[in-house]
């Protein structure tokens, strides 16, 4: 049966065939029905913003499918896109165990599939199964530990180019398909957005970029990045 | 020397005032069951708790002072780019997924630290099933911290 933007569409989470490659949601059934019995799911089209920085905590979000960009803006306006979540990833949960504002913004950045859980729900979830509350642990953990990486990344990166350089070796190690041109990433983000991942201008990056192709150490097709020279953008890199 | 049940293993007679302390204010689980098994000790400032890339040995509770974080290039080039203060416990992410520490932990000012070896925390998460929803709540506030420090390294200009 076809479904929003083609997207394979999960309703339950105890029958999810894809749960146990995810962190969160790779719990013992019991555990599933009790989320089951409170979670909404709904699809999100691209540039659904899901909850802003300093809105007081509804919930949190269970990413089943697509991917979600997580900002947070200065003052001044300027945004810095803190990463990139995935399936599996819980959004919100500090937010919501705190019962303080969203530190972060969330917005889609592809068609995505989202189990939303009401923030009173969510804790009496928490409360009634320490399953739940380990893997929120776990994942909290994980995302402290992120941060502290692009802190390291931020604060000690010499120049523009090794950020960007540090960036792109990251999605390669993520999620980079080997092929005869190159590794293959797929580039969701536009330059602006990769500039706000970093810390930068637009124009900085199109031209660390245009750079780079015209040195052939990368390739651009589309929104396919190809990653020529893996050594030479590894050798940038000193964080 | 023991004072109000704790164990004090350091020298110096050590004076936490525990009114001042986050920790004794607020009644949560994790904050009495981590008072009662702490080891109190003054550490001078540029002593140093633990280093990156070290296996974790347990969490520090700050009851005063402050601590760097610093972080570290393969260049050999060290910056501290966040900071601990009191109320906040070093180390608790480490500890609880069992990963090598992200940074070097140096005290900044003169602190009056406790500290929880590894095995007794995991101890006390057992027999304290309680405590996993301050851990919860302890983690969130690190990591709330965390993306603090990352808008102002990125974008303070």
């Amino acid at each position: 049966m076809p479904t929003p933007y083609n997207l394979a569409i999960h309703n339950t989470c105890s029958d999810c065939t894809v749960r146990e490659s995810h962190t969160f949601c790779n719990m013992a059934r019991p555990t599933l029905t009790a989320m089951d019995s409170v979670k909404f799911t709904s699809v999100y089209p691209k540039g659904s913003v899901l909850f802003v920085e300093g809105e007081a905590p509804r919930g949190v979000f269970v990413v089943c499918s697509g991917r979600v960009k997580l900002t947070t803006s200065s003052s001044e306006g300027r945004t810095l896109i803190v990463r990139v979540a995935g399936p599996g990833e819980v959004l919100g949960a500090s937010g919501a165990i705190l019962g303080r504002p969203y530190e972060l913004s969330a917005e889609t950045i592809e068609p995505t599939q989202l189990n939303f859980i009401g923030r009173d729900d969510f804790l009496r979830l928490l409360n009634a199964h320490p399953e739940a509350c380990m893997h929120t642990a776990e994942q909290l953990s994980e995302k402290y530990h992120s941060a502290q990486r692009e802190i390291r990344s931020l604060g000690l990166s010499q120049t523009t180019g090794e950020k960007l350089a540090r960036l792109i070796l990251d999605w390669c190690a993520r999620e980079g398909d080997e092929t005869p041109r190159g590794i293959r990433l797929q580039v969701l983000l536009t330059h602006e957005e990769i500039a706000q991942m970093i810390g930068t201008t637009r124009e900085t990056v199109t031209r660390i970029l245009s750079d780079w192709r015209r040195k052939e150490m990368i390739d651009i097709k589309g929104s396919n990045l190809f990653v020529r020279a893996h050594q030479k953008l590894s050798d940038m890199v000193t964080v | 020397m023991s004072q109000r049940g704790y164990k004090v293993t350091s020298i110096v007679a050590i004076e936490v005032n525990l009114v001042t302390s986050v920790l004794a204010v607020e009644t949560h689980p994790i904050e009495s069951a981590l008072l009662d098994h702490q080891t109190l000790e003054v550490w001078p400032a540029g002593r140093t708790l633990f280093y990156e890339g070290e296996e974790p040995r347990g969490v520090y509770v700050i009851h005063s002072g402050t601590v760097d974080l610093i972080f570290s290039a393969k260049d050999g080039r060290a910056k501290a780019l966040n900071e601990a203060r009191a109320g906040q416990i070093i180390g608790l992410s480490s500890v609880f997924s069992h990963r090598p520490h992200d940074y070097t932990a140096t005290v900044h000012s003169t602190s009056n630290l406790g500290f929880v070896d590894e095995a007794t925390f995991h101890q006390l998460l057992e027999t304290t099933p309680e405590m996993l929803f301050d851990v919860l709540r302890l983690l969130s506030e690190d990591v709330n911290a965390c993306y603090e420090c990352m808008r102002d390294i990125a974008l303070a200009k």
